[in-house]
């Protein structure tokens, strides 16, 4: 019998540094989920990636969880691309760098699994859309 | 676990943009980020902390609204371990203490369950438990790197050990690992010791056992200090290592100069026992 969800849960952490300080213990220990157990995995399949990761866990009612990591942020692939500390605060006026439609690409496709988009166009639309608002200039 | 606050937490409904939001979260310092429902919630240690990122959420998204509140400082684990059970692996047992008291305190490793890893509800501490029960003698010096709780620790002890250094890095962990080797009668031969593995296994060397369940690029990285610390005939078990990582571990064990001599596979995990050739 298949087992039944109890619990969902939907994080940003940094791939191969999951701890069980907040918010991985505050997200996952509600649920009664071995937290440790979770860090331990996450960090076993992370390590080595110097990036952000999203990461969905799903929670059964055996306190077991499945869980599953995204692609990174298209903000987080825009920055290292063109390599800035942050984006700006005023994106409309202050820019901060720019990156090539190529550039743009590679996030894209990257991106892809990820984004509810049919063509990778749209997709290279999205991450465009990402990057002018972080105070990023698209160029080709 | 004492309740006072510990941590703020900072709740950002972004507006308009909410993966800025959240890589700004991330450039003024959050640690994480859980999305929850459309806000995103992070935790800092001071409301210093929590000002940066508010700055940094209205910043990045002019209409974000953010709101701060003291959360205390508990310990998460309590509802995981009212599932815990006795582990039965071979001749030892491990047991929470509200578990143990019918058991056999020669064969039953009593473990509190704490934040600190290694509470024999993990397939890599089951393995390592399971291997170690055909390497330790009677007298053996033994380290344990990542110690965690001092759970492999306690039972290499349990199994004869005469000395024990139970190597852990993270301060969080080293008050629960004293409580479980004091639990367990064994504080004549087990010793905590907080700080760099790669640091301090020199220091307590030669031992003719090592353990260390910890990731695979970390193993990697300790082969030669754990190479320089084992005396002649000595093994070590390596865990933590994920079963489609086995194979890549096997070449840079053999590159190494390593004899595979005992696999333990349990899940998605993977134990080994090794010596030198």
């Amino acid at each position: 019998m298949a087992k039944k969800v109890t619990g969902f849960v939907k994080l940003q952490i940094p791939a191969g540094k999951a701890n069980p300080a907040p918010p991985v213990g505050t997200a996952l220990g509600p649920q009664g989920i071995n937290i440790m157990a979770f860090c331990k995995e996450f960090n076993s399949r992370t390590q080595g990636q110097d990036t952000i990761l999203p990461v969905e866990i799903t929670i059964f009612s055996d306190k077991s969880f499945t869980f599953i990591t995204k692609t990174p942020p298209a903000a987080v692939l825009l920055k290292k691309e063109a390599g800035i500390e942050k984006g700006s605060g005023q994106p409309n006026r202050n820019k901060v760098g720019r990156v090539s439609r190529a550039q743009v690409r590679k996030i894209a496709e990257l991106k892809m699994p990820d984004l509810n988009c049919d063509t990778i166009e749209s997709a290279m639309a999205m991450v465009a859309g990402a990057a002018r608002s972080m105070g990023l200039e698209v160029v080709d | 676990m004492s309740d006072r606050a510990r941590w703020v937490t900072v709740r950002v409904h972004p507006g308009g943009n909410p993966e800025a939001v959240a890589a700004a979260l991330f450039d003024a310092g959050a640690q994480g980020v859980q999305e929850l429902g459309d806000s995103l919630v992070t935790h800092v240690p001071d409301m210093a902390a929590a000002n940066a990122l508010l700055c940094a959420a209205l910043a990045a998204s002019p209409d974000a609204r953010v709101e701060t509140e003291p959360l205390p400082d508990v310990d998460w684990s309590v509802e995981w371990k009212r599932g815990i059970g006795v582990q039965h692996l071979d001749r030892l047992k491990i047991a929470p203490p509200w578990l143990a008291a019918d058991l056999d305190p020669a064969t039953t490793i009593v473990i509190e369950p704490e934040m600190a890893f290694g509470t024999g509800e993990h397939a890599t501490t089951r393995g390592v438990v399971r291997l170690l029960q055909s390497v330790v003698h009677e007298d053996d010096r033994v380290a344990d790197l990542g110690a965690g709780s001092a759970v492999l620790s306690i039972a290499a002890a349990k199994l004869g050990a005469a000395h024990v250094a139970a190597i852990e890095i993270d301060h969080d962990a080293i008050a629960n690992a004293e409580a479980n080797v004091a639990r367990n009668g064994v504080a004549d031969r087990v010793v905590v010791i907080e700080g760099d593995a790669s640091v301090l296994l020199p220091l307590v060397a030669p031992v003719r056992v090592i353990t260390a369940n910890i990731i695979s690029s970390v193993l990697l990285g300790l082969l030669p200090a754990i190479r320089d610390a084992l005396a002649a005939g000595g093994a070590a078990i390596l865990s933590g290592i994920l079963l489609n990582e086995r194979d890549e571990m096997l070449r840079a064990l053999d590159a190494a100069g390593w004899r595979v001599v005992a696999e333990d596979r349990e899940d998605v995990w993977w134990s080994t026992t090794i010596t030198r050739r």
